[in-house]
């Protein structure tokens, strides 16, 4: 909590004793960060390893998982991340899977708006269905109709950015008061 | 040498001294040869000398002598000889401690009144003097002597002092006695006239000091009555005459009639003719009615004696009972004496009427009242107790039993009946511990019987002096046989085939059995009472409390638990006492506890549904046109205008010098790397075709190798080699999200990249977060003086995808901007890529991609109306459904009409 505050006085106040304690205190908490991360890796390794030594339901994907765990770990340190090796595990193994999610999710968005209406039909989902239909149109038609060019400002400046606004506003409210709470000691970080 | 102190008063004197010098107190006891005759010292004396037997064989002839002598006889002989011998003080010596206080009361009050003077000569060692069963009230000293006694003393020297120690039966001589004494006293002398003398033994019977000067003369009158009935019958009573002394010979006709009624030798019944003008003339007035009704002699074959009396019939050496005397020999009835006043007669006089001889008798049964033979049964036998007749072996029986035989000492044995008859207490501490005697006997020789004795047991009973039920109260329950042959005169019952001990659960005379407070009942233990009869295999039988609160239970202290419960222990019903309602809730308790331990069923549905099929249809769908598109290569949309954000871009691109270095934040997942690659790619391309450094960063573990791999994909499409920390820096993974990049722009300190390693030109980052992207914007624009750069003078440019264009675009529509250029999306790849000539990837993805955002969306509609096409549907027949049975029903009908 004191090195919150220190940190947050820093933002105000310049001094030098004060800023040069406030860059050791955030160089500690990169640090530590970059610590949390090998942590990580360790319990992620031995999750997988309790199911697999166990043999219960999905043990196989857990031997996968720490297979490329080890193989990946074993590449990118030895040769470096710059290395081919380790590019080739990037554009071969992690990009295509995510990529695949990616398109999974594309089709699940679909149906799940074609089944929107089947169960109950109100004001505001279709006013969404509206929304989605029209900025996916609108994009497609942007490209045919010429003429409709001179909209293309209004809808993707005005809407979206009244819109984000009002959502960065509410998220610098919460997070000054959240931040606050946990520099009073009244409240705990949420991803403590 | 030791000094002994005196008992009595209590000063010291040297030791080997029979008395004391002092008070004159005997310090030796009389029977010093055999103090193991005494076990139990609180036994009153003349207890045990009713519960004496037989004294031991190795007694002398003196001894035999006096057996034959009655006892109270012997009392008197030694009371008087104490009295003469030690004088005043003679009668503490002989009351001991152990003496019972009532006794001693008696004989102080009497010798205080008239010590008597020394009488006769010195006291003799008799056979009395060894028998530990000797009456000692009465041998303790002339002072303890009754009234009566007294009197009959004084009668014998009436010719002296006639005024003062005359005895008067009837008037006033019973006076200073006790109720006890005063009727039971002449029934001691009663059983001369029962007892038959033999002619020899009653020779022997005499002492030599009866004869002598030391002998009273109203003992020696007290033989007189004998001879004058038999004289007066007529009855030839030479041998008896002849052995007896003159004092007795020379008796006048102031003896009792009890004393005239002094049975004849050889057992020969006096005639029934001969007594009444006999008794009658020499009893005159004085004698008291129910002394007239004296019951005549009987036959006896032993000695006279109590100790006669006692004594077993077969170990006494003159007491053996002649097997062939008459059972009942006629009853010698005094003359006045008839039916009226007979009942007057005290209940145990009346009982020593009707007792049979019975002189083969060698049995005695204690019997039950009520096993009784009703012939045999007098109404008189309820007053005497039983326990009294089972301490007199020689009387065998007195009354109790019917069947058994009977001696015809023990049926003249007045003195124990006196005794008995007044000592009504011990009646009831007999009737207390009958119940222990008997039921400890059940087990081995049936109901209160015990066989009569051998030698052995004949050696014990003169040892052990104590009755039945005291020896069966003491040590009857440890070691049965032992008490058996310590009552070695109790004959044996079985041998009569007939219980005569008091039956559980009956009623004993004078004991009322279980009779307990209701409270104390409530206390019993039911459990072990109601478990232990008819134990199958018990070892051990039950136990019928003959004393204290528990009397009359059984079995409810068994001696040994552990061996007589050995058997399997009852079971008790644990059934609980429950409603209907407890029980049921109890059961479905217990159902939802094995539900849960139950694994739930799956729910199976279809494997093909209509879902399942709607979604590869889409798929499909969308997979078949793109790929069409792709393989087709026909371009359907131009590329659009170039928007201002994307034209701000490249314009701070083209205007960075070439070396100068940006930073290139490539902090996006490899999930969208397809769009954002298509803007990575189109922004870098023109940075390393102006010859600017792009320094990568990632704030993502896969940022770095996602930069590798962009500069490897740009090399290899503009067919230039790029080389690392020269014409690119890639600076590695930046950990600590938003502290991360708060420490980055921070002063650098060499642990953590930082934003002065390098003159940073731009600040470009490429996220499709827009979290991430508003992150590096706070960050980025800290407050003047905080960063060690200006970084307020650095240009910001974000490269985001579509999903991060409205929360970006705020910033770059603010007013300052905090994002000087914004390359959103395919399209502004697009729009980006529209500047250059040659075509990048941004364009070969262009139209597929609208194709799949058209199809998308027409997909989206034909979908949404099917869905509410069908859902309003089925809503209407839903409520449709729920109308028609509510108009079928006839209420609803009633309502409608």
């Amino acid at each position: 909590m004191l090195s919150g505050l220190i940190v947050l006085i820093g933002y105000f106040v310049s001094l030098p004793g004060l800023m040069d304690f406030r860059a050791a205190l955030m160089d500690w908490a990169v640090i530590l960060a970059a610590v949390a991360v090998i942590v990580g890796v360790i319990n992620l390794s031995r999750v997988h390893w309790n199911k697999l030594r166990s043999g219960q339901n999905g043990a196989a994907y857990s031997g996968v998982t720490l297979v490329f765990l080890a193989l990946t770990t074993i590449v990118v340190l030895y040769f470096q991340p710059d290395h081919a090796w380790s590019v080739w595990v990037f554009n071969y193994l992690l990009a295509p899977i995510e990529g695949s999610l990616m398109a999974i999710l594309a089709v699940t968005l679909i149906i799940a708006i074609g089944r929107m209406f089947s169960r109950q039909m109100n004001f505001f989902r279709l006013i969404f269905v509206i929304t989605v239909l029209v900025f996916l149109a609108f994009s497609v038609l942007l490209t045919l109709i010429p003429g409709l060019a001179i909209l293309r400002e209004e809808v993707y400046d005005v809407f979206p950015v009244a819109g984000a606004r009002g959502i960065l506003l509410g998220i610098a409210l919460g997070a000054i008061a959240t931040g606050l709470r946990v520099l009073m000691g009244a409240d705990r970080s949420y991803n403590r | 040498m030791a000094d002994v102190r005196c008992p009595m008063c209590g000063k010291s004197t040297p030791a080997g001294q029979e008395s004391c010098r002092h008070c004159g107190a005997r310090l030796k006891p009389v029977w010093e040869s055999k103090p193991e005759s005494h076990p139990d010292a609180d036994v009153p004396d003349w207890l045990r000398s009713l519960g004496s037997e037989t004294p031991a064989s190795g007694q002398t002839a003196p001894a035999k002598a006096d057996a034959s002598a009655p006892d109270w006889l012997s009392g008197l002989r030694d009371q008087g000889e104490n009295s003469a011998s030690e004088g005043p003080g003679g009668e503490d010596s002989d009351l001991g401690g152990e003496e019972d206080d009532w006794l001693a009361r008696i004989g102080a009050g009497s010798s205080a009144a008239s010590p008597k003077p020394a009488k006769g000569p010195e006291r003799k060692p008799t056979a009395e003097d060894l028998r530990p069963n000797e009456v000692d009230w009465l041998a303790g000293s002339a002072a303890e002597l009754p009234d009566w006694l007294k009197s009959s003393e004084g009668g014998e020297a009436s010719g002296a002092e006639p005024d003062n120690d005359t005895f008067d039966w009837g008037a006033g001589g019973d006076q200073g006695l006790p109720d006890w004494l005063q009727t039971g006293t002449p029934q001691k002398n009663t059983p001369a006239g029962k007892v038959e003398k033999p002619p020899e033994p009653v020779k022997n019977d005499l002492p030599d000091w009866l004869p002598g000067s030391g002998a009273p003369d109203w003992l020696k009158s007290e033989s007189l009555p004998e001879v004058a009935a038999g004289t007066a019958a007529g009855e030839t009573q030479a041998p008896d005459e002849a052995g007896l002394p003159d004092w007795l010979s020379g008796a006048g006709n102031e003896l009792p009639d009890w004393l005239h009624s002094e049975p004849p030798a050889q057992g020969t019944p006096k005639a029934p003719q001969a007594a009444p003008g006999a008794e009658t003339a020499s009893s005159g007035n004085e004698l008291p009615d129910w002394l007239e009704s004296e019951p005549k002699p009987e036959p006896k074959p032993s000695g006279t004696g109590l100790l006669g009396r006692l004594a077993p019939p077969q170990t006494s050496p003159q007491g053996v009972p002649a097997s062939g005397t008459p059972a009942k020999p006629p009853v010698t009835k005094t003359a006045g004496s008839g039916e009226a006043e007979e009942g007057e007669m005290p209940d145990w006089l009346l009982q020593a009427h009707e007792e049979p001889p019975a002189g083969t008798a060698e049995v005695f049964t204690y019997s039950e009242p009520g096993s009784e033979k009703p012939a045999e049964r007098s109404e008189q036998d309820a007053d005497l107790s039983a326990w009294l007749a089972t301490l007199t072996p020689g009387a065998k029986d007195t009354g109790r039993s019917g069947t058994s035989k009977k001696t015809p000492a023990s049926a003249a044995s007045p003195q124990a009946s006196e005794e008995t008859s007044d000592l009504s207490w011990l009646d009831d501490l007999e009737g207390s511990y009958s119940g222990l005697t008997v039921e400890s006997d059940q087990s081995e020789a049936g109901y209160g019987t015990l066989a009569v004795g051998s030698a052995d047991e004949q050696e014990i009973a003169s040892g052990d002096d104590l009755p039945a039920w005291l020896a069966a109260a003491t040590a009857g329950e440890e070691r049965p046989a032992a008490k058996k042959e310590a009552q070695p005169w109790l004959p044996v019952a079985a041998e009569k085939g007939q219980p005569a001990g008091p039956v559980p659960g009956q009623e004993t005379s004078g004991l009322n059995l279980a009779e307990l407070p209701s409270w104390l009942e409530a206390m019993r233990p039911v459990g072990s009472a109601a478990g232990s009869p008819e134990k199958p295999g018990g070892g051990e039988p039950e136990q019928v409390e003959g004393a204290g609160p528990l009397a009359g239970l059984h079995g409810v202290l068994p001696a040994e638990p552990d061996i007589s419960q050995a058997e399997k222990p009852p079971v008790y019903s644990v059934r609980l006492n429950v409603s209907d309602t407890q029980e049921t809730q109890a059961r479905t308790l217990s159902d939802l506890i094995a539900a849960e331990v139950q694994p739930a069923k799956l729910a199976t549905g279809p494997a093909v549904t209509s879902k399942s099929v709607l979604r590869v249809a889409v798929a499909a769908l969308l997979l078949l046109t793109l790929l069409a598109q792709m393989v087709a290569n026909v371009v359907y949309f131009d590329p659009q205008q170039p928007s201002e954000d994307v034209k701000a871009a490249r314009d701070l691109v083209d205007g960075l010098p070439a070396g100068s270095h940006v930073l290139f934040a490539v902090d996006y997942q490899p999930g969208f790397s397809a769009e954002m690659d298509a803007l990575s790619d189109e922004v870098l391309t023109h940075l390393f075709s102006k010859g600017i450094v792009p320094v990568f960063l990632s704030t993502t573990p896969t940022g770095a190798i996602q930069a590798e791999r962009l500069v490897r994909k740009i090399a290899a499409e503009t067919q230039q080699s790029l080389s690392a920390n020269s014409q690119y820096v890639n600076r590695g993974f930046l950990p600590g999200g938003e502290v991360g990049l708060a420490s980055f722009f921070q002063p650098p300190t060499g642990i953590a990249p930082s934003i002065g390693d390098f003159d940073y030109k731009m600040i470009l980052v490429a996220t499709e977060s827009p979290e991430r992207a508003r992150e590096w914007i706070q960050q980025i624009r800290s407050p003047a003086g905080s960063a060690p750069v200006a970084s307020a003078n650095i240009l910001v440019v974000m490269i985001v995808s579509a999903q991060a264009d409205p929360l970006v675009r705020s910033y770059y529509a603010a007013n300052p901007r905090q994002v000087q250029a914004l390359v959103s999306g395919l399209s502004g790849a697009v729009m980006y890529e529209s500047g250059r000539a040659q075509a990048g990837a941004a364009a070969r993805y262009w139209s597929p991609y609208n194709l799949g955002l058209i199809l998308a969306a027409v997909l989206m509609i034909f979908t949404s109306l099917y869905s509410l096409i069908t859902g309003q549907l089925e809503l209407r027949r839903s409520k449709r459904q729920a109308v028609i049975p509510a108009a079928a029903t006839p209420g609803s009908e009633g309502k409608t009409a």
